[in-house]
């Protein structure tokens, strides 16, 4: 069975469109960190259920281990390092009309390594971010027709930047991503695409002994990109103690596709070294009668007790 | 129980192949299939009876017909003077893929020089020609017999040996209609000539073993594809302008066969596509496009060209037709007699997907 698992490594059926599925949507430029460095690990596996009428399918996919590093380095200032995947490409489909039958497989996407250079100044953060954009993507197109087998293959290569600011208060944060482009190799063109701008604005007041996060978010696709929508997304969520509950609203910059998305989330604190986070997100995607379920459980493992020890 | 029900749910969601979504990809393009039959230009055969067959697996004796084929052979003598010997033997092994006829042969001697990878029926290298068809070899044999068993042995005496010694290699003639495969050097069961003295065996190194081969040629509008005496199928079909820009899933090219003749149960056919305008025999092609197997006596043939009509599609102008070929064009006599105009070629074929 895990092989099997293993092998179907695929991610949104939406993300054929476009330049696939944005997975840094609701990802500000801030660190949190103050007095020691944090590292952190994330394997976020994801389950996909396809569901149409009475027809369902399901797909699995990982994603790689990611890293995040923040070392607070002197006068407030923090340095952070780490990688995420930024747009996926990856998808499996099966496409049976006529006499035609397909099987169409994408792998791969758009990877990114940011620099973070942020300051604590005591009652909030400025943040900067410098991102650099690269990845490969395949695309397998099997067709069959009859006895009869044929295949095509596509090839992207990607290569780009994008930076991001902000400023964060007690209970309030801005912040505005800009200068995104992507010089995208395909097989007979390249072609250099204009990422969009995105505004977040986040509203943090404490409410019940908790913590209750709003964050607003804006993306402004490029004007001459009729293909894409510029979507306003809102996420809203609730923290106390080691606990934290959450619901995202995310329209998709490709039309008509809308995602309605829960969190759960548990911190375990473990003596002597840190944290583990463990999230499970739950979100229902959907473009006309066409619907995607989605739980992704996600496991953080942060490490900052270790360096707090060593600096005393 | 209950744990299975679930494992069972889990492969189903997991392995089933529901086009759930298939109406995401009309992102990319309209995926509609449609089929056509493209018209013939032409077709006839290119031949090579000059074919030099030193490279093949097999040595070939035998006749019909049709035709006939001869083994040379010369092996390399140390030693001027040999005495007291117990034995002189020259052993051929039989190739048992190929069905087994028993035919009489006889062994003569050649009088002149002669190249494995130059002499054929006309020639004795790549630049001299036989005063004969067929090698120049001396009249009386040295040798004659039956070929029946799993290999043939042949006995030699003194006088013999220093007549073999003397001359410059040998000439197997077949005497009645059949043919014998034996393996050769390159078959991995080379012809040995062997020299046993006080129970010491001494092989004789094999100079050279190849078979030369005469053939029927045929007429120009002929469809006949061939091995031994090579024989290619032209065929060009007219490329449908409704194809341009379109992918070619599939592109079944078919043929009927008229006659046969294959001493093996199955055959190899390839095509090759031409990158030039038609010339001769040894117009050049470009790499595989199809290889496929048929029962020796198939009496329809279908093969995917799809890459060649890919090909055309991207490269109108370099519609240059086909050879269909047996593969290999040197391990054995065979053809395959074609019914003229049996030649078709349907294509199925969708508009490409579109990059992203």
């Amino acid at each position: 069975m895990s092989l099997i698992l293993v092998a179907l490594i695929n991610a949104s059926i939406f993300s054929i469109g476009g330049i696939g599925q944005d997975m840094s949507v609701f990802r500000t430029p801030f660190l949190d960190v103050f007095k020691s460095a944090r590292i952190e690990f994330t394997l976020k596996p994801e389950f996909n259920i396809l569901n149409k009428g009475s027809d369902f399918r399901s797909k699995f996919s990982t994603n790689p281990f990611n890293l995040n590093l923040a070392v607070p380095v002197t006068k407030g200032f923090v340095f952070g390092l780490g990688n995420r995947e930024r747009f996926s490409q990856s998808f499996d489909v099966f496409f049976d009309r006529d006499a035609l039958e397909m099987h169409v497989e994408g792998e791969g996407g758009i990877e990114e390594i940011y620099v973070n250079l942020n300051n604590n100044f005591g009652i909030g953060e400025i943040a900067f971010r410098g991102s650099y954009l690269f990845g490969n993507a395949t695309e397998i197109w099997n067709y069959y027709i009859a006895d009869y087998y044929n295949v095509d293959t596509f090839l992207y290569k990607y290569s780009g930047k994008i930076f991001c600011g902000g400023i964060q208060l007690k209970f309030v944060s801005v912040s505005y991503e800009f200068a995104g482009d992507i010089e995208w190799e395909k097989q007979n063109s390249d072609t250099t695409i204009d990422l969009p701008s995105r505004l977040s604005v986040g509203l943090h007041p404490e409410i019940f002994g908790g913590k209750v996060n709003f964050l607003f978010e804006h993306a402004f696709w490029p004007g001459d990109n009729e293909d894409y929508i510029s979507p306003t997304r809102f996420k809203v969520s609730f923290i106390k103690k080691r606990f934290a509950v959450g619901y995202r609203y995310n329209p998709w910059y490709l039309k008509d596709v809308n995602e309605h998305g829960l969190d759960f989330s548990l911190n375990i604190p473990i003596q002597r070294l840190g944290l583990i986070t463990l999230n499970l997100g739950c979100s229902l995607r959907n473009k006309e009668s066409l619907r995607e379920i989605n739980v992704s459980p996600e496991i953080k493992l942060t490490i900052h007790e270790i360096f707090a020890r060593r600096r005393q | 129980m209950k744990k299975c029900n679930l494992l069972l749910i889990l492969l189903f969601l997991y392995c089933n192949k529901l086009p759930i979504g298939e109406e995401e990809l009309d992102l990319r393009g309209d995926f509609d299939a449609y089929d056509i039959e493209l018209p013939v230009f032409n077709t006839f055969t290119e031949y090579n009876k000059y074919a030099c067959l030193g490279g093949s697996s097999n040595l070939i004796v035998g006749k019909n017909e049709e035709y006939e084929s001869r083994i040379l052979l010369k092996f390399d003598f140390p030693d001027s003077t040999y005495q007291g010997l117990d034995e002189i033997k020259l052993i051929l092994k039989r190739n048992d893929n190929f069905h087994r006829d028993t035919i009489n042969f006889s062994i003569h001697l050649v009088n002149v020089d002669f190249e494995e990878n130059g002499a054929n029926w006309y020639q004795r290298t790549n630049s001299e020609w036989w005063e004969n068809e067929g090698g120049d070899f001396q009249e009386d044999s040295i040798r004659a017999g039956e070929i029946a068993g799993d290999s043939l042995i042949i006995e030699f005496n003194y006088i013999e040996l220093e007549e073999i010694m003397a001359a410059d290699g040998m000439i197997m003639i077949p005497e009645d209609t059949g043919f014998v495969y034996f393996y050769s050097d390159e078959g991995g069961n080379a012809p040995q000539f062997i020299i046993e003295k006080n129970e010491v065996v001494s092989p004789i190194p094999l100079d050279v073993d190849c078979h030369i081969v005469t053939g029927t040629e045929p007429f120009f509008t002929d469809d006949w594809i061939g091995s031994g005496m090579p024989y290619r199928n032209y065929a060009k079909f007219v490329l449908d302008s409704v194809l341009i820009d379109k992918k070619a899933v599939y592109a079944d090219l078919t043929f009927e066969r008229e006659d046969y003749f294959v001493m093996r149960d199955s055959i190899e056919i390839v095509i090759r596509e031409l990158l030039e305008p038609i010339d001769d025999f040894n117009t050049t092609t470009g790499p595989l496009i199809a290889l496929e197997k048929f029962a020796a006596d198939d009496t329809l043939f279908s093969i995917d060209i799809a890459k060649h009509i890919q090909r055309i599609i991207e490269y109108p102008d370099s519609n240059f037709g086909i050879f269909i070929i047996f593969s290999p064009e040197n391990y054995d006599i065979a053809n395959l007699k074609i019914i003229s105009g049996s030649h078709s070629l349907r294509v199925g074929y969708i508009a490409p997907p579109e990059e992203r």
